[in-house]
């Protein structure tokens, strides 16, 4: 059912596992040697770095190839263009299954562009062969479709996701068309549900353990769009409906505002970082919700006491954690590396930076995005 | 850690029992660590604090008075700095550990609090007159200062973005290709010596062990502000951009051998994508003038990036072993 080889997946694991527990002391080095002997491994997988470089050649390659054969055979034909994307969807598979089967490649950049390119070819194939539109249900059911097969066949979460995609929006539009658009963000609270509960079921079970990846992009989705669904803002200006009548809207602003609260309690209880921070990000979206349509103070005043909040709430949190408690701890995790260091070092400089300006940018103060450099005039 | 995977490593007598308990045992205490969490929540209580506070300070100009708003910020500014003197670690040149995200975060406040001390003067009284660079100079000092003494990633991050701003350019990430104006060579020029001053920083860091940590944040800013330029020479050459892949190529063998040094894959990709990038204009701009070649350009790129990836193979090879 997978592509891949599942011993070398299994030796992968194993090798990390034991790397991890050596550096903590856990195993002796002997044993290490023993297990790194019995555990070859003979895939392709180069470094992160070298990944997105072949990512991108990749890309490169296949595209540049489809405009030199489409020039030579005129593109501009829409026949010619269907059936060059049907070659070309399956040019990318067979090259996918050979470098995967005879070069071993593992997250190598080319397998990730190749999968992607296929699964698009053959997406647009299907589009143009009927003349659908994106939105229309048979492109939401190739996305389905598409999607899980390479999705559990090269567990890849981005395939997961479009196949996500695909599920949620056949039953939208479901919804449409049977004249019943208050439906639809039950419907799709109840879809969401269940690829959650089935998602997490799927996770605890060990023989999907080469598919965490695709899996947890589900559960994060599934948690997405479930509180999205039920959200205000989006059932009143998603345009479903003109009017949004009263209990609905009353069920809204519940779901606007416990469903972030209710997902993080349940992250705290379960020790689920997943929906843990999935509630964190949600706590955002419903006060900005809430913000959209009641203005109760001036934006500034909110930005002062809200920051003034998160700044406390971060403060009592990390000195009730400074022991340890109920499994928690405030202390960084132990695969910290350097570069999370480096990049959070890059993001703090981008959206703070505020260098003084020249009087003719008009003055501005704060370290909110955009107010940045004023350098571009001369010295 | 996945303890079935040692109970099969166990059961195959990979490792001993003792082991096994160990792993067991490490497991079962293992803790959740919300660390990241946290210093979010603090970087946004931050960002919306100063944000809110700097419109109200700009809404409440003429009601607040200048001097009195002056001071406040002077006084948030030295309070933020003396929280972060009270819980700094001693000073040293090799890397300082954490002292926990509040009083990294009260480092950064103190230097942006600086940063609007300085324009407000700057906006209200004219203090520096027509030397702009002179309000770019004093932040700029400070946030030096801030990155050494409290080794501060963020602050040294400032510090550099102040250095661009006052030798003329914008070198923040996002800022770096939309705020400048790359079409005169003044600009270029000022990106090869802001580039060029950075990478002899981060060298000064790595050889002699001074904030060796640092070099990597200077290496950065400073390739990316070098190989711009590069780009920009090449193009604003117009028929000569062909000569300046001479000096470009000395440039990527200089990178190459640095990134060789230093196992450095980031720097090699880098190098290489804008090495392609240098190549392939030039290729495009004198093929333009022979065909108006679609196909050659199809053929071009496909042969190319076959090369590249061949390449960029090669490298992830010969740099493992």
């Amino acid at each position: 059912m997978i592509a891949y080889n599942r011993q070398q997946l299994d030796n992968l694991e194993v090798l990390r596992e034991a790397d991890l527990a050596f550096r903590k002391e856990l195993i002796t080095s002997e044993e290490l040697a023993a297990i790194q002997q019995q555990h070859r491994l003979n895939i392709y997988k180069p470094n992160f770095f070298i990944r997105v470089g072949l990512v991108i050649t990749t890309v490169f390659i296949v595209v540049a190839l489809f405009c030199l054969v489409g020039l030579a055979l005129d593109i501009s034909d829409e026949s010619t263009f269907t059936v060059m994307c049907f070659f070309w969807a399956l040019f990318c598979y067979v090259a996918l299954e050979l470098i995967i089967y005879s070069r071993h490649h593992f997250e190598s950049g080319v397998d990730d562009a190749l999968l992607w390119l296929s699964g698009a070819f053959f997406y647009v194939m299907i589009l143009e062969t009927g003349n659908w539109d994106t939105d229309s249900t048979a492109s939401f059911m190739t996305l389905l479709l598409t999607g899980t097969v390479l999705a559990v066949r090269f567990f890849s979460a981005g395939m997961a996701t479009a196949a996500f995609i695909g599920l949620t929006g056949i039953f939208y539009n479901a919804g449409i068309n049977i004249g019943a658009p208050l439906l639809i963000p039950f419907t799709l609270i109840a879809v969401s549900a269940g690829v959650y509960i089935l998602s997490q079921q799927a996770l605890s079970n060990p023989s999907a353990k080469y598919h965490t990846m695709p899996l947890e992009m589900l559960c994060i989705l599934a948690l997405g769009v479930a509180y999205a669904s039920g959200n205000y803002f989006m059932v009143k200006e998603s345009g479903i409906v003109a009017d949004v009548p009263l209990p609905m809207m009353i069920f809204c602003w519940i779901w606007t505002i416990a469903i972030p609260i209710l997902y993080i309690y349940q992250g705290i209880r379960s020790k689920d970082m997943l929906i843990l921070r999935t509630g964190l990000i949600l706590v955002a979206a419903g006060a900005f919700t809430i913000r959209y349509y009641y203005e109760v103070m001036a934006t500034e005043v909110i930005m002062i006491l809200a920051g003034s909040v998160l700044i406390l709430i971060a403060r009592i949190i990390t000195r009730y954690l400074r022991q340890p408690r109920h499994g928690f701890t405030a202390e960084a995790p132990e695969d910290n590396d350097e570069m999370t260091g480096n990049i959070e070092a890059l993001i703090v400089a981008e959206t703070f930076h505020d260098t003084p300006q020249k009087p003719d940018d008009g003055f501005k103060f704060g370290g909110g995005s955009g107010m940045g450099g004023g350098a571009s005039g001369n010295f | 850690m996945q303890t079935r995977v040692f109970e099969k490593l166990f059961s195959e007598g990979m490792i001993s029992s003792e082991s096994l308990h160990r792993v067991k045992d490490a497991e079962s205490r293992r803790l959740i660590s919300v660390h990241w969490e946290l210093n979010i929540i603090l970087y946004l209580g931050v960002l919306l604090l100063s944000g809110g506070l700097g419109i109200i300070i700009y809404q409440n100009i003429d009601t607040i008075g200048h001097q009195a708003m002056l001071a406040l910020i002077a006084v948030l500014c030295a309070g933020s700095y003396y929280y972060a003197w009270l819980h700094r670690k001693p000073f040293s040149w090799q890397k300082v550990p954490s002292r926990g995200p509040f009083a990294e975060y009260a480092v950064l406040l103190g230097c942006l609090l600086a940063a609007i001390f300085i324009s407000y003067l700057q906006a209200q009284y004219d203090v520096f007159g027509d030397r702009y660079g002179l309000a770019f100079l004093f932040p700029m000092i400070l946030y030096f200062f801030s990155a050494y003494y409290f080794d501060h990633l963020g602050a040294l991050c400032l510090g550099i973005i102040a250095f661009g701003g006052w030798l003329g350019i914008s070198i923040a990430p996002f800022h770096i290709l939309r705020d400048n104006d790359y079409t005169s060579f003044r600009m270029i020029f000022s990106g090869f010596l802001v580039g060029i001053t950075l990478m002899t920083a981060a060298y000064i860091s790595d050889r002699y062990e001074r904030k060796q940590h640092f070099a990597f944040t200077y290496n950065n800013f400073g390739l990316h502000s070098c190989f711009l330029s590069h780009i920009a020479a090449i193009h604003q050459l117009g028929d000569f951009g062909v000569a300046w892949l001479i000096p470009m190529a000395i440039f990527c063998g200089i990178i190459y051998l640095m990134a060789r040094r230093e196992r450095s894959f980031y720097f090699m990709l880098i190098m290489v994508l804008y090495a392609y990038a240098g190549l392939s204009y030039v290729f495009l701009l004198l093929t333009s003038r022979i065909s108006e070649g679609g196909m050659l350009y199809a053929l071009y790129f496909a042969v190319t990036a076959f090369i590249i990836a061949r390449l960029l193979i090669y490298f992830n090879k010969s740099m493992r072993t």
